[in-house]
């Protein structure tokens, strides 16, 4: 039986397939993501890539967070990509409380955590410390 | 409004009316999302990854910026942010 391969999908990755900015680097992106679409590759990424890819589309390319997250949500929506370090319904989970909520990945991440493991919260941030109330 | 029922593989048949009326085909891709207390599906044709292609617009100027440069100039926005604590 063949073994699928199974990628470690980059930030810059994502971004040239969202962007399409770059010719060269979209193809490959593109190229992968249509592999991953149909089943030949499972696409493997990290909630660090995930927050990386919110920062810089935040930060530098100044996007509203409506403009960008439907399309994260729809690369996430993918079968055969997998979220390394929880499960992808919490991730979605997270990502859609990022549309309605002015709280950051990191802290929504935390608040996740805090969910699941019970455990108190220690921040000097009143906006996440009032979530936790 | 219609009804169907799950099967044993968690299957559903959607009506044939309601397929033609959105121009949806077999083969067709649907996106599945938990509404508070309902299930919606919207088509997004036969791919998922070609609508996303460039579908998140950027000014002429950030066109083409080099990941590294981009990572570099979000590193310092996010320290400043962090340090007038926003």
């Amino acid at each position: 039986m063949n073994k699928k391969k199974s990628v470690l999908i980059d930030t810059n990755f994502i971004l040239r397939l969202l962007l399409k900015d770059i010719p060269s680097q979209f193809k490959k992106s593109r190229q992968l993501f249509k592999e991953i679409e149909d089943g030949e590759v499972f696409g493997l990424i990290s909630i660090l890539v995930i927050n990386e890819l919110i920062w810089i589309l935040e930060n530098f390319y100044e996007k509203e967070r409506k403009d960008f997250i439907p399309q994260v949500l729809k690369v996430l929506s993918l079968k055969k990509i997998k979220i390394l370090e929880i499960k992808k319904k919490d991730l979605i989970f997270i990502l859609e409380k990022m549309m309605e909520e002015n709280l950051d990945f990191t802290d929504l991440y935390l608040l996740y955590l805090k969910k699941q493991s019970k455990h108190d919260i220690a921040s000097f941030d009143k906006k996440l410390l009032k979530k936790t109330a | 409004m219609i009804t169907t029922t799950l099967s044993i593989k968690n299957q559903i048949t959607l009506p044939k009316f309601i397929l033609e009326l959105l121009g949806i085909e077999s083969g067709d891709k649907l996106l599945v999302h938990a509404e508070e207390d309902s299930i919606s599906l919207q088509p997004v044709g036969k791919s998922v990854v070609d609508p996303l292609a460039g579908s998140i617009k950027i000014p002429k100027d950030k066109k083409g910026v080099p990941f590294e440069k981009a990572l570099s100039v979000t590193k310092k926005k996010v320290a400043q942010k962090l340090a007038r604590n926003e």
